[in-house]
């Protein structure tokens, strides 16, 4: 490699083969540079009649939009296509970390210059920390194949693995409807959404398109008085209803007793979770003893309504 | 698929126990079989593990090795549940049948087909563990970590842990299987605390789920004959799956058991609802996409496990224990496994105070089995 100084404009900066960073703001790049110069130059690949950039493209657009002139660079002569990425990829995750996109893009590009499916899962997939799995390969290869506004959510949310691996069943036209939805929620709500969608279609053995294509969820989907994040909020809530008929019933009837009794303020009855135990917990909040001789009254009250004994529905089974 | 010279294709040989008695015995019975005999058991397993499908192919491949640990062992249950206090041998691991929802697929480390060549070792472990117990009425078996017939025609175990257990009638000692093989019992004299048990299934559930086993009808046929031949047997309703159609199903399996086995030779019939750790529903959706068990109405339990919604539960056991009853089998003891006292009483109306009551009503010898006669034989109860 040869370290020497060039004109940044004769750079082919369209030439986006070894392209890593999926994020294009310059904004604090340009700051730096302003305030303590170009300090790590770029890598740059002879080709033909103009240079390519092999690694710091942003540095480069930074330099351009400064004027600065020349710039220091690295340039590499004679290696292949593959062995020149491998340079741009090691210096990235060096100094980074890359987001789903990035990784996804890394690794189709690997496989593009000629890596073996064997060598992206032995030696790559652990430099990018994702599990050395063929199974996670093709998960990440399938990531670089969607669409740029596709890869604008995944990159800007931040989607987990975990995440990508409950959508990658999913089809296009299905991501397509999902996008907005998951946009308004947080990992976990992103993931019980699409573990919900894609249960209840193979309980019920349709595609979740034609779930996601029902008139109900259809209009809440295009329901212009709801924001995107009480959208998505009514979808996981209606959804989980139909995934577990019988433990929302349950809840609902336990609710319903609960607010025929009205409880007093300050005085909190609970079910075990999921109804899995026969007991119930009671929990009550007082600040002094007249509080606390106040609330044992209220108690007293509640186990005197007839409504009472409706919160052991199963006690007519022993 | 019950003959393993049919559907093992690879033999691998722990190179400590090349000169084994035992592994002669089955290199004998594998003739043509390629064999590698294996040096670094760790490396080996761990490349093992690494490769496409392990799971899949470690049904096929045969390890021959030396178990280095404890054979014996209580059975591990499940916390916040009631147990029975049943006892493991862990003599062969894993099993040659692909049950969709079975356990093993997660549990053990490494997913090949393993005897333990070393009973030699076996022998004293249980007469220490047994001088332990005193004498005391108890449970063991063999069928927990692996089918415990379907590599018997290579083994021939059964004969041996028959003439073991035969010196010890306090222990009702038990080999569960959903195989036919049964070959060794028939040339084996039987015992009265010998139990040979089945794991049964709906007809449609044991088609879809638990796949190369045989069907319902070969295995009760199977059990027809090792109790013509003078053997107890037990059964297990274990996993109860609720797929469409379930009373109709598991009706009909019920009826047809006790039509052709006689109650009085059924030492027990357990009842168990699917249950599993959340991890494993990871495996079987990689590993059986086809399967839909996974899609009825979970709930975490106690334990942390993913189990039916309790009512659920509740409405299957209660099922399956009155049609049982109710075709003769009144007084078949029956117990549920890993499940709640609450459900206990609920479903089969008896409430055990802890596993030991359990463990005494289902071991006392045949015709003492009840909650009463635990209670009258004034045995203690730690749970």
């Amino acid at each position: 490699m040869k370290f020497t100084q060039i004109d940044p404009a004769v750079i082919d900066v369209e030439e986006e083969r070894f392209l890593i960073s999926f994020d294009c703001s310059l904004a604090e790049l340009k700051h730096s540079i302003q305030e303590v110069g170009l300090l790590n130059p770029p890598i740059l690949a002879g080709r033909r009649d103009r240079p390519v950039i092999v690694s710091g493209r942003k540095r480069i657009l930074a330099c351009l939009e400064l004027g600065l002139s020349p710039i220091p660079v690295f340039i590499a002569r004679d290696q292949s296509d593959l062995k020149l990425f491998q340079l741009a990829v090691f210096e990235n995750v060096s100094v980074r970390g890359l987001s789903a996109v990035e990784k996804a893009e890394v690794l189709a590009k690997l496989k593009s210059f000629g890596a073996a499916d064997a060598e992206l899962i032995r030696r790559f997939l652990p430099l990018l920390k994702i599990p050395p799995t063929a199974e996670y390969l093709d998960l990440f290869l399938a990531l670089a194949r969607y669409g740029p506004e596709e890869k604008r959510v995944v990159h800007e949310k931040g989607l987990s693995i975990t995440v990508l691996k409950t959508l990658h069943p999913f089809s296009p036209e299905e991501r397509a409807l999902l996008w907005p939805l998951l946009r308004s929620l947080g990992q976990n709500r992103q993931k019980e959404l699409l573990i919900l969608l894609r249960e209840i279609a193979r309980r019920e053995q349709v595609q979740p398109l034609q779930l996601l294509s029902e008139p109900g969820i259809t209009v809440l989907r295009e329901d212009d008085t709801l924001s995107a994040p009480q959208k998505a909020t009514k979808l996981v809530d209606l959804l989980r209803e139909r995934r577990y008929p019988s433990l929302s019933s349950w809840t609902k009837a336990f609710e319903a007793v609960l607010e025929k009794l009205e409880i007093e303020k300050g005085i909190l009855v609970d079910p075990s979770p999921f109804f899995e135990e026969e007991d119930l917990s009671l929990r009550f909040t007082f600040k002094n003893r007249a509080e606390f001789m106040a609330r044992l009254s209220g108690l007293k009250r509640l186990a005197e309504k007839p409504e009472f004994d409706q919160l052991f529905p199963s006690s007519d089974d022993d | 698929m019950t003959d393993p010279t049919r559907y093992i294709e690879s033999l691998f040989l722990d190179a400590a126990c090349l000169d084994h008695a035992t592994t002669h015995r089955i290199r004998e019975r594998l003739p043509g079989l390629s064999v590698e005999i294996i040096h670094d058991l760790d490396g080996f397993l761990e490349n093992f593990r690494t490769s496409p499908d392990p799971i899949g192919k470690g049904k096929r491949g045969l390890l021959l090795t030396k178990q280095k640990g404890e054979f014996v062992k209580p059975c591990p249950c499940t916390p916040h549940y009631l147990g029975c206090n049943y006892f493991i041998i862990n003599l062969d691991l894993n099993c040659p049948l692909d049950c969709t929802y079975c356990i093993l697929q997660l549990y053990l480390d490494h997913p090949l087909l393993t005897v333990h060549v070393n009973t030699e070792d076996l022998w004293p472990q249980l007469d220490a563990f047994l001088r332990r117990q005193r004498g005391r009425p108890l449970r063991i078996g063999t069928g927990e970590l692996g089918d415990s017939l379907a590599l018997d025609p290579l083994t021939h175990r059964s004969c041996d842990l028959i003439a073991y257990f035969r010196r010890h009638p306090n222990v009702q000692f038990e080999l569960k299987t959903k195989t036919t093989n049964i070959q060794n019992l028939m040339d084996t004299e039987p015992e009265e605390n010998i139990v040979i048990a089945w794991s049964l299934n709906s007809e449609g559930s044991a088609r879809s789920e638990e796949k190369d086993a045989p069907a319902i009808g070969s295995r009760l046929e199977a059990a027809r004959k090792v109790v013509s031949r003078g053997y107890r047997v037990g059964f297990h309703f274990d996993p109860l799956i609720r797929s469409q159609g379930w009373r109709r199903e598991y009706a009909r399996v019920i009826d047809n058991l006790l039509a052709c086995i006689p109650a009085s030779r059924i030492a027990w019939i357990s009842l168990g609802a699917l249950r599993f750790p959340a991890p494993l529903k990871t495996i079987i959706q990689a590993r059986h996409p086809e399967s839909r068990i996974l899609y009825q109405e979970f709930i975490r339990g106690r334990d942390g496990k993913l189990r039916y919604f309790k009512p659920h539960r509740l409405e299957m056991f209660r099922f399956t224990a009155d049609r049982i009853r109710e075709k003769g089998g009144k007084d078949i003891p029956l117990y549920l496994c890993m499940e709640s006292r609450e459900i206990w009483r609920k479903a089969i109306k008896k409430e055990p105070e802890g596993r030991q009551e359990i463990e005494s009503f289902l071991a006392l010898p045949s015709g003492c089995g009840s909650m009463a006669a635990a209670c009258a034989a004034g045995l203690d109860d730690a749970d």
